[in-house]
Parts: structure tokens; sequence; C-alpha cells
């Protein structure tokens, strides 16, 4: 029965105690004991630490094989609870069980008991129990992705936005492409291990399932994606390459990949596992503990946090046993039973790194936990992806928008999300770790190179993801010149802001700083004892300013408060961070806030007739750069207000779509910290006037297919104001001929043989109108007789080609004559005959004119 | 007689409102060439009766013949709308007791271009007519018999236009030597509607006839025949006709109609026919001003 102490009570023990506890990072936050369905917890499990009392009883117990502990308390709980199962959360760990019992994760036990039971009464019922020191109900866990695609390596190589990468070229180049003796456990669903990409960089043993407890790998894609970012095999012809990938074309191995798997096959996980997953990895060798996962609070799957959903996950931490296994992790990777480096270990200890989360929130469990590297996404523009959460916590961000790796069954595919982010940062540790590892070589060391770092300049750190990883950069870290000390800083106050001044520096070798960083604050003691290594008590900013050779560089410390005195002072410093001499400290003071500047551009009076636009161009500045909001108040409907595409603004008056008359808007800017500015603007929409009828339009006859005629409607109708009408064709049928207009001309063009009627309505901009109607006749000249509609309902046209007295018969079937008359016909001005009395059937139509017959048969139906 | 013309009397009454232009009017055409020749007047006529269906089916049991069958063509009113009718008939003369006669016509009118309100042409289509009959007579005393057809005609005009309606005849006929008399009401049925929603009558008439036959010398035989319709809606028409044939071997036959407001018009016919063996082959011709000028017909027949 493994680590499993199975226990179902039968007897109650009619003993009981109260007890007061607190529950040190309890996030679960009883509310009442129903047990309505909740997504984010597991139902029918708990984990509970054990005092060591209570660990040695239930150990006993279990070594008897008895399933009764000594403690009537808990045997009770069991009988309340329908516990069915328990046994230790970390099991039994070997030639580790001595480090992993003080550490105290021996204490930790899992608890089954039955789903109906709600997790409130699960808590009250076990709390009670004297020697159970903390109830933890299981968290649902996910996976920190989203699906989209694209495709290229740009977190590589970014060669679209150059410096929005990892800059991991230099370091393949002139360091390292990874070393087997790294291993780095992805804690996630399982890998492909066969995967033709990535097979060879993965470890032939020491998988670990932690959701079926052994050793079968099932292939997820998350964590297939996970581990190809990380070490695909590089140089190798085929797919992608990994961070630390080896070189297959030198012969070089690529990192280590374990797969610890705490997810099932269907992705979702239960939060049971990790912990195990990655306590059991420090065991078996691995040095970096990678985690694209985090806590579940969408307890409706909804897809989205409301409500108490949202104000749990802001509030949230990382679950204890977690950080428990983490500590271990960070403890004991390594190392032998006792803490000391393993001979063949390239690092003592470990590091575990966690993707931040993609609720977009500012906190982000089990990332925020500060003995872990928390890594936060970008996108391929530099900018924070939108996806990302964020916060102080945030230590380092990495490429996590649309990232190409490698899937299951030897494909490859784009996800997003930090679980993209992190094992960018894993794959770089992962490096630094294969270059520098080995005796006396720390997991302090390498978090101080990787974080210390961080490009900080290429993302703004108000956005609260740290800096961007870089790979080359940590390899340099420390390695290289400091260069000169700036000597001409100069500062001064704008608004809310210190506008920095200065001359570029270089290294003794000429070559210019990489950064500088700006130390500042209020008190001026400590800006004036603040070193780079050394920040208390003081703020900090890092700028790479672009500067024109010859001109001095410009910066502003942003955010600050009005009307106060800071200190500040100034460092360069290269690439590999070495720092110059500090600058002077000088003093700033900052000015009382100055409000946003509106300017509109628009000539005189803004009066406008109902068929004009008119576009006005307004542009908003803020003298102190503070985020201004604009809002426009329209007094009518005529108005819109538009935002260009260079980020201006335009006001648009469409004459047409309000009343005439005068109107009055107005476009307020206010900035960030409530300063105003409205600026009115007045315009006025003009009487209209009617478009007028000149006379009617002739009608058309035409004696040919495809014969073109224009019709110049400026003839025909006039309107007072200068504006252009529009023109509204419609006609009868669509096969006789078609008619566009173009300005003020109708162009048309014959089709077919036939009569339109056409109606052609001139329209203001107002929509005032004149309707005109005419008819279009194609005549063909070698049938000159023509009968429509055939079959006909009610009146027969008779139509000739051009006009003639016309003698009209129409005979019956029989021969019975209906219909005779003489009358003036022609192609425009057809006989019209009622044929409503005439019964259904077929009638000859005889005509005569033109001193010729023609005769034709019509239906009536 | 007295009761066939109040049963007139009381369809006209009944049908005021189907007075006026008449339904199917080529159901009141006649294309047998045999009573075409005596422009149409065959009320009485018993030496041929294989289109009794389409006339007077009371006249069978009066007839010599035993079987009368014959198959015509004929190509009506060329100069006008120009049908081609083929016509098929039958007729059983049971001990000159019973009659029972049946008949088929199919009219094919000639293609007309569709087009619509705008004139533009969209294709063409052939319309055509279809008339059925078929009749019953009873010779319940030595001189008198009654009779009476039942049919169906249609008018396909369009496509997925058709017009039909029931229509019957009812006679009663009375022979007293060479003289003969009959009386009745003739295409009496159903309504047809129009597209835009008028109803329509066939042309339903109130019918008589009289015909006298005579034989000199064996071989020299005459025969008058006129008969007169006056339709529900209130038209006259009347047709009359004689035939002269020589040793029961050659006929010829002369007539004119008057067809007043009716849907025929008024014409005048000639025709010819000689039979041998039992086998007749008829022709005849009309002429006139209007427009059944010109129209020629033929029946091929055989009787015993």
């Amino acid at each position: 029965m493994k680590h499993c102490l199975a226990a179902i009570m039968t007897a109650a023990v009619l003993l009981s105690c109260a007890r007061e506890e607190i529950l040190p990072d309890q996030q679960f936050t009883p509310t009442d004991e129903t047990v309505a369905v909740n997504d984010a917890y597991v139902y029918g499990e708990a984990r509970i630490y054990l005092s060591e009392e209570m660990t040695a009883m239930v150990e006993e117990a279990a070594e008897t094989g008895s399933i009764l502990t000594k403690s009537p308390g808990m045997n009770l709980a069991f009988d309340e609870l329908g516990i069915t199962e328990m046994y230790r959360l970390f099991p039994h760990a070997g030639e580790f069980e001595g480090r992993t019992r003080r550490e105290g994760l021996h204490r930790w036990y899992v608890v089954k008991y039955s789903q109906d039971v709600a997790l409130t009464k699960a808590q009250s019922s076990l709390e009670m129990v004297d020697g159970v020191e903390l109830f933890e109900p299981v968290r649902q866990i996910k996976i920190n992705d989203f699906n989209d695609l694209s495709s290229d390596l740009w977190g590589l190589y970014n060669d679209s936005n150059p410096g929005f990468d990892i800059n991991v070229k230099p370091v393949w180049n002139e360091y390292t492409t990874g070393s087997s003796k790294v291993v780095v456990s992805v804690v996630d669903t399982g890998v492909d291990l066969n995967h033709e990409d990535l097979s060879a960089n993965c470890l032939s043993t020491g998988h670990y399932n932690a959701v079926s407890e052994n050793t079968y790998i099932e292939a997820g894609e998350h964590g297939t994606h996970v581990a190809g970012t990380i070490a695909a095999v590089s140089n190798n012809g085929k797919g992608i390459a990994g961070i630390a990938g080896g070189d297959k074309a030198k012969g070089i191995s690529g990192v280590k990949v374990m797969s610890s798997q705490i997810f099932g096959a269907d992705g979702r996980g239960t939060g049971r596992a990790s912990s195990v997953a990655i306590k059991r990895a420090a065991d078996d060798g691995a040095i970096i503990s990678q985690n694209s996962w985090g806590y579940n609070y969408d307890a409706d799957g909804d897809g989205q946090l409301t409500g108490q959903e949202y104000t749990n996950a802001m509030n949230a931490k990382i679950q204890a046993s977690d950080k428990a296994a983490v500590d271990y992790f960070i403890k004991y990777a390594g190392c032998d039973d006792y803490g000391n480096q393993l001979p063949n270990s390239p690092m003592k200890g470990g590091v575990v790194i966690f993707a931040a989360g993609n609720d977009a929130i500012e906190n982000g469990a089990p990332a925020t936990y500060e003995n872990v590297i928390a890594v936060g996404s970008v996108a391929k523009d530099g900018k924070k992806s939108s996806f990302s959460n964020y916060g102080d916590w945030v230590d380092i961000c990495a490429p996590g928008s649309s990232i190409l790796s490698t899937t299951p069954g030897n494909q490859y595919g784009n996800l997003s999300g930090t679980s993209m982010a992190c094992p960018h940062v894993s794959g770089v540790a992962a490096l630094l770790v294969s270059y520098f590892g080995g005796p006396g070589f720390t997991n302090e060391m390498l978090k101080e190179k990787l974080l210390n770092s961080s490009n900080k300049a290429a993302v703004s750190k108000y956005n609260k993801i740290g800096g961007l990883v870089d790979a080359y950069g940590a390899f340099v870290y420390g390695n290289d010149k400091a260069p000169a000390a700036v000597t001409d800083l100069a500062a001064s106050g704008r608004g809310n802001n210190i506008d920095l001044t200065w001359t570029p520096t270089v290294d003794e070798d000429g070559k210019s700083a990489y950064g500088y960083l700006v130390i500042y604050g209020k008190d001026q003691a400590k800006v004036q004892a603040a070193t780079p290594s050394s920040l208390e008590g003081v703020e900090t900013t890092s700028c790479a300013p672009e500067v024109v050779a010859g001109e001095k560089a410009h910066f502003a410390v942003s955010r600050l408060d009005f009307e106060a005195t800071y200190y500040v002072k100034m460092l360069a410093y290269s690439y590999g961070r070495s720092y110059s001499a500090a600058t002077e400290v000088l003093d700033a003071v900052t000015t009382e806030n100055h409000a946003p500047e509106i300017n509109i551009v628009y000539d005189g009076e803004i009066s406008i007739l109902s068929s004009q636009t008119v576009n006005i161009p307004v542009s908003v500045v803020d003298p102190d750069d503070h985020e201004v909001e604009i809002v426009h108040e329209g007094a009518s409907e005529a108005e819109t207000f538009e935002r260009n595409i260079d980020g201006n603004w335009r006001l648009v008056i469409n004459g047409a779509k309000a009343d005439v008359g005068t109107y009055q808007a107005k476009i307020t800017a206010t900035d960030e910290f409530g300063m105003s500015t409205v600026v009115p603007v007045t315009y006025t929409i003009r009487e209209n006037s009617a478009p007028e009828k000149i006379k009617d339009i002739e009608n058309v006859l035409l004696t040919a297919k495809g014969r073109e005629f224009i019709i110049d409607m400026t003839e025909y109708v006039y309107d007072r104001d200068p504006e252009q009408l529009k023109y509204d064709v419609t006609m009868s049928s669509a096969t006789i001929a078609h008619i566009t207009s173009k300005g003020d001309r109708l162009i048309g063009t014959s089709l077919g043989y036939g009569s339109v009627d056409v109606t052609v309505t001139a329209k203001d901009a107002r929509g005032e109108k004149v309707v005109f109607t005419f008819k279009v006749t194609v005549k063909d000249p070698s049938d000159p007789l023509s009968l429509y509609p055939n079959p006909v309902k009610d009146f027969l046209n008779v139509a000739t080609l051009d006009p003639a007295d016309t003698e009209i018969v129409i005979a019956s079937s029989t021969g019975k004559v209906m219909f005779q008359e003489t009358m003036k016909v022609s192609a425009q001005e057809p006989a019209r005959i009622d044929m409503t009395s005439y019964v259904p059937g077929t009638y000859s139509v005889k005509v005569k004119f033109g001193g010729k017959e023609y005769k034709k048969n019509v239906v009536k139906l | 007689m007295k009761k066939i013309l109040y049963i007139a009397g009381a369809l006209m009454l009944l049908f005021p409102a189907l007075a006026g232009a008449q339904a199917l009017p080529f159901t009141a055409a006649e294309t047998d060439a045999a009573s075409l020749g005596t422009a149409g007047a065959n009320l009485t006529q018993t030496g041929s009766i294989a289109n009794a269906s389409f006339s007077n089916a009371a006249a069978i049991p009066f007839s010599d013949a035993k079987m009368d069958v014959a198959a015509g063509y004929t190509m009506w009113q060329p100069s006008a709308v120009g049908s081609n009718m083929i016509n098929v008939g039958a007729a059983y003369n049971m001990n000159q007791k019973f009659g029972v006669a049946v008949g088929f016509l199919y009219g094919m009118n000639p293609a007309y271009d569709i087009t619509d309100a705008s004139g533009a042409v969209k294709g063409q289509f052939k319309p055509s007519d279809i008339h059925v009959n078929a009749g019953l007579a009873y010779r319940f005393l030595p001189f008198l018999s009654v009779g009476a057809n039942i049919g169906y005609a249609t008018s396909s005009l369009a496509e997925g236009q058709s017009y039909g309606a029931l229509a019957a005849d009812v006679f009663a006929m009375a022979k007293f030597g060479g003289l003969k008399v009959t009386a009745g009401v003739a295409n009496v049925g159903t309504n047809v509607t129009s597209a835009s929603g008028v109803k329509f009558c066939i042309p339903g008439s109130v019918a008589v006839g009289a015909g006298y036959e005579a034989t000199f010398a064996d071989k020299h035989a005459v025969e008058a025949l006129l008969d007169a319709d006056y339709y529900f809606s209130g038209w006259f028409a009347a047709a009359a006709g004689a035939a002269y044939t020589y040793g029961d071997l050659v006929t010829v036959r002369a007539g004119y109609r008057y067809g007043g407001q009716s849907p025929l018009p008024s014409y005048a016919s000639v025709g010819a026919g000689v039979k041998f063996m039992g086998i007749k082959l008829d022709l005849a011709y009309l002429i006139g001003s209007s427009a059944a000028k010109n129209t020629l017909a033929l029946s091929l027949g055989y009787t015993f």
C-alpha cells in the first residue's frame, strides 16, 4: 500500500476537544456549508499538516497495519467526514528521506473523504483535531497559455523589433549552447519524450507522472511546447532551436529535460500533484524547476474573474504545501541529504521559476511567492502582453505572445501566455548554469546574474513586469569596463517630473555607456549613500536614451510629487552592469501641475451648409507629459470626435446630420491628476435650399444594344446651394438598360430590346428631392412590331418603331374578332389594350402600319 | 322538347354572370371533315357517327352503321392563330338500341415570344389544347332516343399555366321516316378563372337540329341539315348544309354558317368524301372573309 494509510473509520470515538488555530497562508475562507460546485477546488480531498506527535501516531499505526491512530479526535473526524484514505503527500524519499523529514515534509498528509462533504465542514472537523496544524483545500490549477497563430522564433531573435528578444545569439557564439549536466524539471503536462526535435535532450529516465504516480509520461501540448523553448535540439535541420538545446552539428548536447507531469491527459490538473512533482525533481537531480501553471480562481468556469473570484485571486498566495516543496527544491536541489553540493552537480541549490499568470491582474499565486522567480510576458513589439499578470513581485519578463515551439507528434505550433515567457527565463538560466556551473556555483549567483542583468530600459517600469531577460547581458554581467562618470548632469522640475540633461559618456575604449541608472528621493543623505547594490530608502529608474552625436541626452523622471524637493544622482553603466562613479547629488524642485493645452485649428467662423462636412484638427499637449483623457461633449448629431492614426484628434461636423442652427460643442482635456482645460467650439449650420426642377427628362429611343447615352442633369434640375446633388436611379427592368450617375451626369447603356420606365430622384444633402420619370426604349429595327407583356394578364402594349397610324386587329383562337381599331402608335407611346375581359387563350394580333401587315400571337392568362 | 327548352332557360338564369366571353372556345370548333363540309351542321347527321361524342350521341342508335371510327387532321384558321389539330373518334351502335362514343382532340398552337413588361424577349412557349369526350345513347322508342356526352377540355398557355373545364351535352332525338329532329343543351360545364380573377364559362348553348334524307333510284341520296345554337351568353348561331351521295361511294357537301357574335365566325364550306369497303376519306375546306377562311380538314375512317 505504498505510503498510504488508508483508513475507513467504523467507530466513533466520543472524545472531542476545542482548539484555536491560525492557519498561515490559508487562502480558503469558509463562507457557508453548502457543497456548491466551485471549479476552483477539488472536492473530497484536502491536505493537512500534522504536528510531530500526530505524525508519529499516524506512522506508528501505519507500521502496525492499523487504520486507527491513537488520536481519538482524528478518529472522530474520520468518522464524521467518511475519510477513506490518508497518505503522505511527499512520499518516502529513499536516500533523501533525511532532509525530507528535516524540512517537515513528512508531516504533510493527503486525506480523501466523501465528495458530498462541504469543504467548510471538512475544514472545521479536521481543525478541531489536536495535532492537525493546518488544513489546506486542494486548488484546481490551470495552464497559463492561450492559443493563436503566427510563426517565427522572435523570442530568440526579433528582427522586426530589434532589442525586444532575449539576446541569446551572442551567447551561443561566444559562450555555450547548453550542457547535459544541467537538468530542468518541466512541471507541466507531460513532455513528448519521443519528439524528433526534443528527444535527444530529454532524460532517458527520471521522469515522473505525479498524477498517476508512476513514470509513464502522457505527452501533452503545453508541456511539450514549454520543453521545446528550453531545450529543442538546435542546429539539427529540424523544427526549431531551443535556448539551451546544444549544437547538434557540433555534437554538443543541450540541457536535459525532466518531465514532471502534474496534469492529466485532459489538460486539467487538481493541484494535489504539483508539490510532489516539485519536491521529487530535486531528489532526482534537477536544479531548475520550470513552472508554467497557476491556481485557478475562475470558480464558475466562465473564463473570467468576477466578484468573489476576483477578490480571491487578488488575495491569493502560494499554498503551504507548494511553498514547502518550493523551499525544499531551492535548498536541496543539487545537494546531498545534508545540503552539501553533490560532486557532479553544477549548482548548489535550485531555482524555481514560475509564470506570473494570465489573468491581467496585479497578483498571481503561486508566482507571488518571494523565493521564486516570477516571469511576466511581453509581446513582439516590446509592450506588456495584455494578458500578463503584473506587480512589483514580478521579477523579470520574457517573450510570451505567439511563441513557436514543439508540440506532440513531431508537430510545431504557436501558443501565447506567461507559460511561454517562463521557459525563456528557464532556458537562459540553464545556459548560465551550463557555462558557469560547477563546484561553488550557487543558486543565488545564478539569480544575481539573471535578474540584475535584465534590460530594464526596454520595458517601462510602470508595466510592473520587471526588465526583459537578457541572456548575453547575464553572461557579461560584471565582466566589462565601466564607462566614465557623468560630469555635467543638470536637473530641473517640470510639473511632477524632473528633467535631466547630461553629456553621454564612454569607457576607456571609447565604448558608449549601455545605460544610466538614476537614483532619486527626497532624503538627500539616502540618495547620497545609495549605490547600485544598496538602494535602501531611494527610488531608481534606468534609461538608455538615443542621442545624436555631439548632443546632450535627455530623460525625465516622472510620477513624482508636485511641488516637492528631490535629490538625484546618476551612474552610467556598461552592458555587463559595471557602474561608473555617481554624479554629484543635485536637487530639483517639482512644480505645480499644469493643465493640458488644447489646440483647435480652424480659420475664422465655423459656418457650413447642410451639404458640407468639415474636419477640424484637435491636438492636446500636456506640459507635464501626463496621460490625458479627452472628452467631447457634442451639441448636435452633426458632430463626431475621432482619433487619427497619429494619435491626434479631429472634430468632424457633418451639416446634413443636424437641424439648421448654431451649436456649441465642448472639448475637455483632463490629466491624470484632475487638471482640466475646456475649449468651446461654436459652429452654425445654414439654411438649406431644396433642388428645383427646370423641365422633365425626355424619353430615350435607341435602336441597338450596347449604345451609350448621357443625360446632363444640370439641364433639368437646379440647386441654389453649391452642392453636389445625389441621383438615385430606379428602373422597372434591369435587362433593357443600365443607368448610373457620375457627378451631374446620368450615363446609360442599352442592354436589350424593350422598354423600361426610369425614375431619377435628385436629392440634396438634407434629403430634399425632385423626382423625374422617363422611358428608355431599345427597339430592334428588324422586328418593328412589339407585343408585351406576353403572356398578358390585363393590358397588352402594342408598339411599333416610328410613330404611325396603326390598325390593330385581335382575334380569338376560333377566329372571333375581339378588338379592331386604328390609332397612333410608336415605340415610346405604345397602344395599350385592355384584355382583362378576354378569356384565357391564344389570340392572333394583326397590325398594319407603314403599308405593311404584321401578325403575332399573344396569350391571355 | 319543351322540357329541354325549360332546362336551357333555367341554365341561362342560373349563370347570368357567365354571359359574355366564353372560355376554352376551341371546344366549339368543328374538326371532323365530314361535318365541316356541311359548315358544322351535324346534330342530326347519322351517316358518320365516329365523332358523335363531340356533337350528339343521341344520333348513334339511328345510324345504319354498327361501328364507326375516324381520325382526322385540321389546319385551323391559318390566317389567324393557325392551329394544327388532330382528332380521333369512335362510336359503337348496339342493335340500334344503345350507343357508345369516345373522342380525343389535340390542338397545337404556334409558339409565341415570351416578353416581360418591358418588352424584352425572355423565350418562347408553344400552347396546346386537349379535349376528351365520351357519350352514351339510348333509343327507348323506335322513333326517339336520348344521349349525353361528358368531357374535359384544357389549354396549356404558358409554363405552369393551364386552364381546364368539364363540359356536358344532353340531347333528345326523334326520327320519322327521313325526317330527323333533335334538341338539347351543349357545352354546359364548369368555369375558368383568368389570372386577373375574372370567371368565364365555356360556350354553352341550347341547340336544336333538323335533317332530312332521301334516296332516289337506289343510287342517289341527298341529305339536308340545319343546326341552330342559342348561347347562354345571348348569342345566336346557325349552320345549314347539304350532301349528295352517289352509289354510297362518293359524296359532295356544301354549307354555310352564320356565326353572329358566337365564338365561331361565319363561313361557307365545301367538302367531298369517298367510301369503299367501309373505308372513308373525307375532305373539307372553308371559304369566306373571316379568320376561318382557308381552314382545311381531312379525315380517314372505317365503318361497318
